[in-house]
């Protein structure tokens, strides 16, 4: 198993840092265990956005989370942007960096979006590929992250649970599990969650991401704009135990409520991982 | 970037290029689920040949969610971006007539969200096609640009000692508008109604029939305007390219600067740092 994946520290609970927050957290500087960054709000010189971030980096342990790699995309891996998260991964000293299972662009065009890709073979030893490159160019630990998704294909030749797990194992990098992009998922692909992570290399995570989704009857959205469901929380405490205990973070990203909110509904995670403690005596 | 990579498997570039396609298309129709229909009949077959159905949703609609996410999300990004011309139409019409075409016409083409909405002055010049309004969209369309483009912007050193050969520039924080009507005021007074409230209320008055001169700066995380005189203007708009003192003043107009207090005007744009010796 990679050598830096042993390194990798459980940094406790925390959650997505949003500007909508800076106010409340700047004065009152809660005492959270670590805070997220989406990577990309953050590779440029802007002088406000760049203090804000050291402002945070002097009180903070920040953990970066990417949305733009596009690891299964069908353009050459950017290094461009790779050059850039790297050298904002120097300033924050991120102790890893991930992104998500997913594509994203074409070459002229950019969707802004997570979009699912086919489950074959084929896809498999090309994304494993490009991650064992992002890897290696990284040179902090590399982590992938299970997508919400609302569409499969008929091409599929095994399940997204196997062709995840696979990919972790043979590009040698980590895996940041989403607990509600499993249930997300589930719901609108009609598996069981069970199904989803008692196969999966769980030794390998290093990150568990809880969010809110959206219920729009016959198929459910990961919008990021709600408290954590039950039946989620219910999958987070069947997972937690079997990773051995590592980092877990909120996220919210609209209907924002305020950061001592968001931060209480971060802590709920810690009556989930009793089991854990029970399991370690 | 238009390579693709050489080891990309071509079935799964093929689905990718389709799939971006159809979720691309602009929104004609909205289903009884709330999701955008797939209209094209050829992208309907291959919906079907491509995309499984699940108990609930039929192929179409299944991608037809990814198409709704990819507008939905746009359309937001630029309502932020550009909410002087967003309340000069209101939600819908926005959407309609300015980011849905836009977007046909220039699909972002980086992960970088700011520069979505670059390319807006030009589309509008390019192709706004009602000429009673053009140039009033037009122009808002640049300086709602403006703030995002000085938000992001990098900040140079602030020039110290100054001499009459020494090379000055505008730090790139900083952008001068020469307008015929007084749009910075205008747009303060559309900003503070929700977007909608301007469909059906009579616009702010809009002092015009003049030169209104303005210089937009980021003060810290704000971006200001101020209205500043021609002569002001006329100098600062010589270092917007880079030039020393004596360059500036060598064809200046005399009777602009006559009873101008030049030390003070430097004095307060070194205050501003909206001087720099480097080149942006």
């Amino acid at each position: 198993m990679n050598k830096m994946m042993k390194n990798v520290p459980n940094l406790g609970i925390g959650v997505g840092l949003r500007p909508a927050h800076y106010s409340e957290i700047f004065v009152t500087l809660p005492k959270i265990d670590w805070f997220e960054i989406i990577s990309e709000n953050y590779m440029n010189d802007s002088i406000p956005i760049q203090d804000n971030l050291e402002k945070i980096l002097a009180h903070y342990t920040v953990v970066q989370h990417g949305v733009s790699l596009s690891i299964g995309g069908p353009d050459p891996i950017d290094f461009e942007y790779l050059k850039k998260l790297k050298k904002l991964a120097k300033k924050t000293k991120t102790p890893w960096i991930s992104d998500h299972l997913c594509w994203g662009r074409v070459p002229g065009s950019h969707y802004h979006d997570l979009l699912p890709l086919p489950y074959t073979k084929k896809t498999m030893d090309y994304v494993v590929e490009r991650a064992k490159i992002v890897q290696d160019f990284l040179e902090v630990p590399f982590a992938l992250e299970n997508v919400s998704s609302y569409a499969s294909f008929k091409e599929d030749e095994m399940s997204e649970w196997d062709f995840y797990g696979e990919v972790i194992e043979k590009a040698d990098i980590c895996m940041m599990l989403d607990v509600n992009n499993i249930y997300v998922s589930s719901k609108n692909h009609n598996f069981d969650p069970k199904d989803y992570y008692k196969s999966l290399p769980l030794e390998r995570a290093i990150q568990i991401h809880l969010a809110g989704h959206s219920n729009l009857g016959d198929y459910l959205i990961d919008t990021h704009d709600n408290y954590v469901c039950d039946e989620v929380w219910d999958i987070y405490s069947e997972v937690y135990p079997l990773t051995g205990g590592v980092s877990t973070l909120l996220e919210w990203d609209a209907n924002f409520i305020s950061f001592e909110d968001t931060w209480k509904e971060a802590l709920k995670a810690k009556k989930f991982q009793k089991d854990l403690k029970t399991c370690q005596k | 970037m238009s390579k693709i990579d050489p080891k990309v498997p071509i079935g799964l570039y093929t689905l990718q290029k389709w799939f971006g396609k159809v979720i691309t298309t602009p929104i004609t129709n909205i289903d009884e689920k709330g999701i955008p229909t797939i209209d094209d009949e050829k992208y309907k077959e291959d919906s079907k040949r491509l995309i499984t159905p699940n108990q609930f949703l039929s192929s179409d609609q299944r991608i037809g969610i990814y198409k709704m996410q990819y507008w939905l999300r746009l359309f937001e990004l630029l309502k932020e971006d550009f909410p002087f011309v967003l309340r000069l139409f209101g939600d819908d019409l926005f959407e309609e007539k300015i980011a849905t075409p836009y977007l046909m016409k220039y699909p972002s083409d980086t992960w970088e969200l700011e520069s979505l909405g670059e390319m807006l002055p030009k589309w509008v010049e390019d192709n706004y096609l009602d000429k009673t309004d053009k140039k009033l969209i037009y122009y808002a369309a640049v300086i709602d640009f403006a703030y995002i483009k000085l938000f992001f912007a990098p900040e140079f050193d602030q020039i110290l000692n100054i001499n009459d050969k020494t090379k000055i520039y505008l730090q790139p924080t900083v952008k001068l508008f020469e307008l015929d009507a007084d749009l910075f005021s205008f747009r303060d007074k559309f900003l503070e109604k929700d977007p909608n409230y301007w469909l059906e209320n009579p616009f702010p008055k809009l002092s015009k029939n003049r030169k209104f001169y303005t210089i937009l700066y980021r003060d810290y995380s704000k971006i200001k305007h101020l209205k500043i005189s021609k002569a002001e203007y006329l100098l600062l708009k010589a270092f917007e390219t880079g030039s020393s003192l004596e360059e500036a003043f060598q064809n200046f107009p005399e009777r602009l600067i006559k009873n101008a207090n030049i030390e003070l005007w430097f004095k307060n744009w070194s205050e501003n740092n909206w001087l720099t010796n480097k080149k942006a």
